[in-house]
């Protein structure tokens, strides 16, 4: 009995030291460190430039963020702007055919490339820094004298249709679209996508013409960092903006979305022996004051990187449901919201419970609200990394130009900590009542259930 | 707690460099690294760089898929997964809210078919809890909530091997190619083992291999060093010393002929080839790091010009050396993907005439100027951070034996022409050493 006793003391008292050694340990000071303020140059064509030597290494880095993006499409002629996205590196220049780029490319040790999102048309170009005069030469070159060459276009859309095939080959990404589907309506700028049949249409005057609507210095965001004198570097990136002045061009008008949120579901039938669900509604706007509060809402909810977020704890620890499940809630315009979706992957015969398990605890989040422990431990995760945002260089250039495209001011990394550290659980309980529906949400579930 | 993805990229160990420029930074970077080993056995490498006040940790065991043993494949990776479950002291719970909420990063953990490496980024402040809790989740792991983790765990090999056709090729790949290496099993395990692991296998398997002779210890980043030393001794200096138990790997015998086979899954056409060889720090494995930048890496390398824009046959083209790991002979692969309408004979034999081309002799000089140029740039950009740092050089000191080998990779690469290219290729490239997998509908 005795014995009995001393071992359950001994326990007691052993997991009373792990925690606080662990509180202990926590609480080492942290060391001062003052983030470096990022200001922007503008060159003489109108391109806004973030700048930042790193001599650490012996390379530069860039990125540019050009207005534009795939719900800027026409409708008829879906897909025009990712065929343009791959025609800027692979359909040649004015000076230069598209197997001497690659030639060039490649005896420079340079990697440059493009892509096309809803809302951003991007590029961004790397090389050691022997060869960065280089490197800004073709990247240039590239994004404002394409030729789209006629034997590129062909290549480019067998192979972008070739992607879309495969897409189609597993769970996930055809849950994400048809999610995106179900949520703004298939034929919505911001709901539908290109299919294959849309890009066989695509021509060479589609390409042509979405270019010309977007490509104009004035519309462009670069972030640079590495190896460089940020002197010299400007004067060499003034010399560009001579070359390539700014252009007139129609103003981009943003389409909206007028979609409202009521509950839907959807089955796609494969044969895969897991299946692929997503589940949610709109979620919210940039300007959105609440748009921290969600943020850690969402951490709470499923969104954290750590297992013990409520979604991640019911469905993955305690039932052993899932190895994938997630939430994410994005911010769009005004005018269009973003997503709030739930991700994940289960086999067959457990859809019906991993979707009961995420509407559940939904509804027990907006019912009973989250506790002020949940909260403390949100704000910790995300405030005690914000030091992060400032680790690489480059990154953080980039960083900083994408809160910029989208509206936000330079310093915006020190306004989302000031931001999270204010939310108080009042905000983010009356956020959870009036942003979250679990009684509208939209499912879709790719296999079967 | 993901495994090294076995698709295209990863896993291809090239890193070389011919210029001046990686020269100067890895010999820069050699000089700052400090050792400090252990009475236990352990070795740890310190790298103080960088501005921020912030570090990348890594604790890599040299234990992976190749330690397992038929019945009970998947071993290393479960294990990994439940040091993730806590001690006897911390929940699990509370281990990851003491990470999470102190600022940790990137949290994660991977098991290749080599080695198990557990690793974070967090402030520098935080170094002492990163310290002591990567010790506990060593030291005193349990087999908390172990039948469910097992389902997460077969739920993980659903998504990656059994409804991926990637993963598929992958699966038939290895066990086409291997007959007697432990390569010949995916690194997650087969299925049915998967499915009916136990709790004290694992402890088994911990036991003989979780040893401080086969653990490394990386940190990387802003902090004092000589601090860091006392607190490591501190934390991992009481793990009892073991003699690690002897490696005895059945050889795989030559092959004679080429093997043939499929994978099934409704999906596109893939094509992988394979070709035995040596892994490192054989010379000839070097000469494969540059043929890999000769045929597919570069905008312009061989395979991708020809098959991607002359020819037209494929969506992409990959290359890698050392698959599917490097501690014991390997692979070096090619995965192709054809577009509608192009057989693979087709595409089979447009990868042939290629090699055919490098067996003749058909590189120049200049063209082996360009691919180092793009070995050495690669290098460059894949030690860029305190977490690429932490992890090439844990991986290099656990299966090269010695971390200076990535240093040291570039004065070995330079003197390699294309006379010897060629004799590379004359050797390995050839019909009794080929391996041809298709993804069938």
């Amino acid at each position: 009995m005795i014995k009995k006793i001393l071992i359950v003391l001994m326990m007691i008292s052993s997991v009373a030291t792990a925690s606080s050694k662990i509180a202990e340990l926590s609480r080492a000071p942290e060391i001062p460190f003052h983030p470096p303020a990022i200001k922007s140059v503008t060159l003489s064509n109108g391109m806004k430039c973030y700048l930042i030597e790193d001599k650490s290494l012996p390379i530069i880095q860039g990125h540019i963020y050009l207005k534009g993006g795939t719900i800027y499409e026409d409708g008829k002629k879906l897909g025009a702007g990712s065929v343009m996205a791959n025609l800027l590196k692979e359909g040649g220049t004015a000076n230069n055919d598209a197997a001497k780029i690659r030639v060039l490319l490649d005896e420079n040790a340079i990697d440059a490339g493009f892509s096309i999102s809803l809302e951003t048309i991007e590029g961004s170009f790397a090389s050691l820094s022997k060869d960065a005069d280089m490197a800004m030469k073709l990247f240039f070159e590239m994004l404002f004298e394409p030729a789209f060459s006629e034997d590129s276009l062909k290549i480019s859309k067998k192979r972008l249709i070739d992607s879309l095939n495969r897409e189609k080959e597993t769970a996930a990404p055809i849950a994400y679209k048809e999610f995106s589907k179900l949520v703004y309506g298939k034929d919505n700028p911001w709901g539908r996508h290109a299919e294959v049949s849309d890009i066989k249409k695509i021509n060479r005057a589609d390409v042509v013409e979405f270019y010309e609507r977007f490509a104009s210095p004035d519309r462009i965001i670069l972030a640079m960092a590495g190896d460089f004198n940020k002197k010299d570097l400007i004067a060499k990136l003034e010399a560009f903006a001579k070359k390539y002045p700014k252009k007139v061009l129609p103003e981009v008008v943003t389409p909206g979305s007028d979609a409202r949120d009521f509950p839907e579901e959807k089955v796609i039938k494969k044969k895969f022996t897991q299946s692929a669900i997503n589940i949610g509604h709109l979620g919210g706007t940039r300007d959105d004051p609440n748009k921290f509060v969600l943020i850690l809402l969402n951490d709470i909810y499923g969104g954290s990187g750590s297992f013990t977020d409520r979604l991640k704890e019911a469905v993955r620890v305690k039932s052993g449901l899932a190895y994938e499940i997630h939430s994410t809630y994005s911010f769009g315009p005004k005018d269009a919201p973003g997503l709030f979706q739930v991700h994940a992957k289960t086999r067959n015969k457990t859809v019906g419970k991993v979707i009961d398990l995420v509407q559940s605890e939904l509804e027990k989040l907006v019912k009973e609200g989250a506790t002020a422990a949940e909260l403390k431990k949100a704000k910790d995760s995300l405030l005690n990394s914000f030091i992060f945002e400032y680790e690489r260089p480059y990154e953080l250039a980039a960083g900083v130009a994408r809160f910029v495209y989208f509206g936000y001011p330079e310093d915006y990394i020190e306004i989302s900590r000031r931001g999270i550290e204010k939310v108080t659980l009042k905000e983010l309980n009356e956020a959870a009542e009036k942003y979250l529906h679990p009684d509208k949400l939209k499912i879709v579930v790719v296999g079967s259930k | 707690m993901k495994i090294f993805k076995l698709t295209f990229l990863a896993c291809v160990l090239v890193m070389a460099s011919s210029v001046s420029f990686a020269d100067g930074s890895m010999a820069k970077l050699e000089k700052s690294v400090v050792e400090l080993n252990l009475p236990n056995g352990m070795k740890w490498l310190l790298l103080n760089r960088g501005a921020t006040p912030v570090f990348a940790g890594a604790v890599q065991v040299k234990v992976g898929g190749v330690d397992e043993e038929v019945g009970k494949t998947g071993l290393a990776h479960m294990l990994e997964h439940m040091a993730f479950k806590g001690t006897k002291d911390i929940s699990s719970d509370d281990l990851w809210n003491a990470f999470m909420t102190n600022g940790a990063e990137g949290l994660n953990a991977f098991t290749t078919k080599d080695v198990t490496a557990y690793h974070a980024k967090m402030p520098s402040s935080k170094m002492e809890l990163w310290l002591y809790l990567n010790s506990e989740m060593i030291k005193h792991s349990v087999m908390r909530d172990f039948f469910k983790e097992r389902d997460v765990v077969t739920e993980e090999l659903m998504n990656s091997v059994e409804n991926n056709p990637n993963g598929r090729m992958f699966h038939q790949l290895f066990a086409t190619a291997f007959t007697k290496s432990p390569y010949r099993w995916d690194i997650i395990g087969e299925k049915a083992d998967v499915m009916s692991l136990q709790p004290e296998y694992l402890e088994a398997f911990k036991k003989k291999y979780y040893v401080p002779e086969r653990m490394v210890g990386v940190l990387v980043g802003g902090f004092d060093i000589a601090k860091a030393k006392v607190l490591i001794g501190k934390y991992f200096g009481d793990i009892p010393a073991k003699k690690s138990a002897a490696e005895k790997f059945p050889k795989e015998p030559e092959q004679s002929g080429t093997r043939r086979d499929f994978a099934t899954f409704n999906a596109s056409p893939v094509l992988m080839m394979a070709y035995h060889k040596p892994t490192l720090p054989s010379h000839d494995d070097y000469t494969f790091d540059l043929i890999n930048y000769v045929l597919c890496e570069g905008e312009n390398s061989r395979l991708r010009s020809e098959l991607v824009f002359n020819k037209k046959l494929v969506r992409a083209v990959e290359c890698g050396n050392g698959m599917p790991g490097a501690r014991l002979d390997n692979l070096f692969i090619i995965v192709a993907e054809p577009i509608k309408g192009h057989s693979y004979e087709d595409v089979e034999a447009a990868i042939d005439a290629e090699l055919g081309k490098l067996k003749n002799g058909d590189v120049d000089e200049k063209e082996m100027a360009r691919a180092r140029n793009n070995v050495a740039k690669d290098m460059v950009f894949e030690m860029s951070s305190n977490e690429e740092i932490a992890m090439s050089l844990a991986y290099y000191q656990s299966i090269a034996g010695d971390w200076r080998y990535i240093m040291h990779h570039f004065n070995v690469i330079k003197k390699i022409d294309s006379k010897e290219l060629s004799k590379v290729a004359n050797k390995y490239f050839t019909d009794n050493n080929k391996i041809v997998i298709e993804l069938k509908k």
